[in-house]
């Protein structure tokens, strides 16, 4: 019995029966051991990507030969949890993908409407105050004659 | 828009905050000013004085107004304090044009006093910004409408004050205080007073009735309203004279020293009816053969019409010579106006004579009779006898009276009455003052007159054929005995109108 064992690999066993002084050539196939990607997150129903293609809801375990992979977690409502795993044969990687609350952007913040709308005001109402005519009074009737005349 | 008192600093406090671009008007008063009495012919200038409500004064205006179209006239005053009732007094003086004496200060006179010129105190004085501005002429007080006024400005809203400034007023100065002195210079509340609408009488000055939210303008005018007509004409021989206002006397007979008419003063006539043609020797004698009786005849001139201003011109005789034509001279006052009060009239007054003969003018007073064209041997019977060495103007025409209708075709006014310029001088109701005198002075506005019971004199008016051409302007006086009686001198009757005042 001939075994040969490699990290990584299965161990390839072969039977067989040699002569003495046999000469012969054995051919062994090593098999590579796959590893093991378990991905969990924090928050329920986040759909996993592994490489860009859907997995499946967290939590997911998959089998994969060893290597580098990008996992991605998302969830409505959350920000994308993103990752790079390099696997190894045989090795169990756990990864916890953590997703924080999505924060909503500037623009959708009740205040920067609000400001925004008071600016803009605030510039119309400088302008036209700026730019107003002056206030003025009614005439100053005068009579037939024309004199208005002002009482100190 | 009617405000609240005081909402003029809301209404810029929300104007500052950009809730309007309108500010509320200042307070503001129109003052509308009219006459009764006509514009031009007595009445064309408007002076306008204004004391603030200390008695400061600070405006001085003058204008004419010759326009009849122009009246009322108005102006306004306005202030800048929008929290309280300012006010302001107005004095307003209607006068004619060119009556102006120089300003000495602030001269008040009273109808009681002697007419003069008063001493001169050269205050109130007006000032602006350090500048003396003081008008150098103020009206004539006689010839003014004198009316001063107190004049509130709202700040709830604009307004206007109307005011009459009639001829009954006429002389009557404005008193702008008790005080004696440079204190009684200025216009003091509860002491000023003013002519309103009776004649020589004054009535406190109180706040003015301000018709809040009008400013209309009226367009129709009082101006003239004193011109009444006599109504339905009944004599053919008489002319109506209509009512009215005209200046008595004249400035402008400066060649006539010891006549000169002065002080003018304006005078109020009602209408009235005035033989077209003097008094003739026909009228005289019917009035004889009607049962009539004076208390003296007129002397007799039984011969022909001598060439002197003597017995020898008079034109009436016992009997008929053929001078029945010829205006009736050498009666005395007293037998002239006893033939007019038999006729149902009186003598005329200086003022109702005046004022007919100076009517020939459509835009002031003519100087005489037909107008202001100077006379002219055509035109009147004057100038017919040699005065002194000089012959008379008119004397190549003849010497002497001539007959009534060869004398006065030509004189005559546009109401036709004829012969007021030339012809004889004729007897007045008046005593023969001077216009300075008391009894002139105690004379009314309205149906003005100078009556003495026994006056040395009475006052002659018009020209007449001796006189020489100076003495036909209508403002020129003269007086005579009134018992006495001369060639020169005739008489023409004027009759009350039946119409209301």
């Amino acid at each position: 019995v001939f075994v040969i064992s490699r990290e990584g690999f299965g161990d390839a066993v072969v039977r067989r029966s040699v002569k003495p002084g046999e000469r012969g050539k054995l051919d062994l196939v090593l098999e590579r051991l796959p590893g093991t990607l378990a991905i969990k997150a924090d928050q329920g129903r986040a759909a996993v990507r592994v490489d860009g293609v859907d997995v499946g809801l967290a939590p997911v375990t998959l089998s994969r030969p060893g290597g580098r992979y990008h996992v991605v977690v998302n969830k409505d409502g959350y920000e994308p949890y993103e990752g790079d795993v390099t696997l190894r044969a045989a090795q169990r990687f756990e990864m916890m993908a953590k997703l924080a609350p999505e924060r909503p952007g500037i623009h959708e913040r009740w205040y920067f409407w609000s400001s925004l709308a008071g600016a803009i005001a605030s510039v119309a109402v400088t302008t036209w105050y700026v730019t107003r005519p002056t206030p003025e009074r009614p005439p100053l009737d005068g009579g037939g004659l024309g004199w208005a005349i002002r009482v100190p | 828009m009617r405000m609240l008192r005081g909402g003029g600093a809301l209404w810029i406090a929300l104007n500052s905050l950009g809730c309007g671009n309108t500010l509320p008007p200042w307070p503001e008063t129109l003052v509308i000013v009219d006459t009764d009495l006509s514009v031009p012919r007595v009445v064309r200038r408007l002076r306008i004085d204004l004391y603030d409500a200390d008695g400061r004064w600070f405006e001085s205006r003058d204008i004419a107004r010759p326009d009849p179209r122009d009246w009322p006239a108005s102006f306004s005053v306005w202030s800048e304090r929008e929290t309280e009732t300012s006010r302001v007094w107005v004095r307003l003086r209607l006068y004619p044009e060119g009556r102006q004496r120089d300003y000495l200060g602030e001269r008040f006179w009273d109808w009681s006093a002697p007419v003069d010129d008063g001493a001169p105190t050269w205050e109130p004085r007006l000032v602006h910004d350090g500048v003396d501005i003081t008008p150098m002429t103020e009206p004539q007080p006689l010839v003014t409408v004198d009316r001063l006024l107190l004049v509130p400005m709202s700040p709830d809203d604009r307004g206007r004050v109307q005011v009459v400034l009639r001829g009954a007023c006429a002389g009557t100065m404005v008193k702008l205080s008790d005080a004696p002195g440079d204190a009684g210079l200025t216009p003091v509340a509860g002491q000023a007073s003013s002519c309103v609408a009776v004649e020589k009488q004054r009535e406190g000055v109180v706040e003015a009735d301000v018709e809040l939210g009008n400013l209309e303008r009226p367009t129709g005018s009082l101006q003239g309203t004193l011109v009444i007509d006599c109504g339905e004409a009944q004599d053919p021989t008489r002319a109506c004279i209509a009512g009215g206002g005209t200046i008595l006397g004249s400035a402008e007979l400066g060649l006539i020293p010891d006549e000169v008419p002065l002080p003018e003063r304006i005078v109020i006539h009602r209408p009235f009816w005035i033989d077209r043609q003097e008094i003739s020797v026909a009228r005289f004698r019917a009035a004889l053969s009607s049962g009539w009786v004076p208390s003296e005849m007129p002397t007799s001139n039984p011969a022909g019409l001598g060439m002197a201003a003597d017995g020898s011109t008079c034109s009436w005789s016992d009997v008929d010579l053929g001078r029945e034509d010829f205006a009736l001279s050498c009666l005395s006052w007293q037998t002239a106006r006893e033939l007019c009060q038999w006729s149902g009239g009186d003598l005329p007054s200086e003022a109702q004579w005046e004022h007919m003969a100076t009517l020939a003018a459509p835009r002031g007073r003519s100087r005489y009779p037909w107008g202001d064209d100077p006379p002219t041997c055509e035109r009147a019977s004057f100038g017919r006898l040699p005065l002194g060495n000089q012959g008379g103007v008119c004397q190549q025409d003849g010497i002497g009276p001539e007959a009534i209708e060869e004398g006065s075709l030509n004189d005559v006014t546009l109401e036709g009455v004829m012969g007021l310029g030339g012809g004889l001088a004729e007897w007045q109701l008046d005593a023969y003052e001077s216009y300075r005198s008391g009894c002139w002075a105690a004379s009314p506005v309205h149906d003005s007159i100078c009556w003495q019971e026994q006056p040395a004199l009475r006052s002659l008016r018009g020209g007449s054929w001796p006189a020489p051409p100076t003495i036909l302007a209508s403002a020129v006086r003269a007086g005579a005995d009134p018992a006495g009686s001369a060639s020169f001198i005739g008489a023409r009757c004027a009759y009350p109108a039946e119409v209301e005042p």
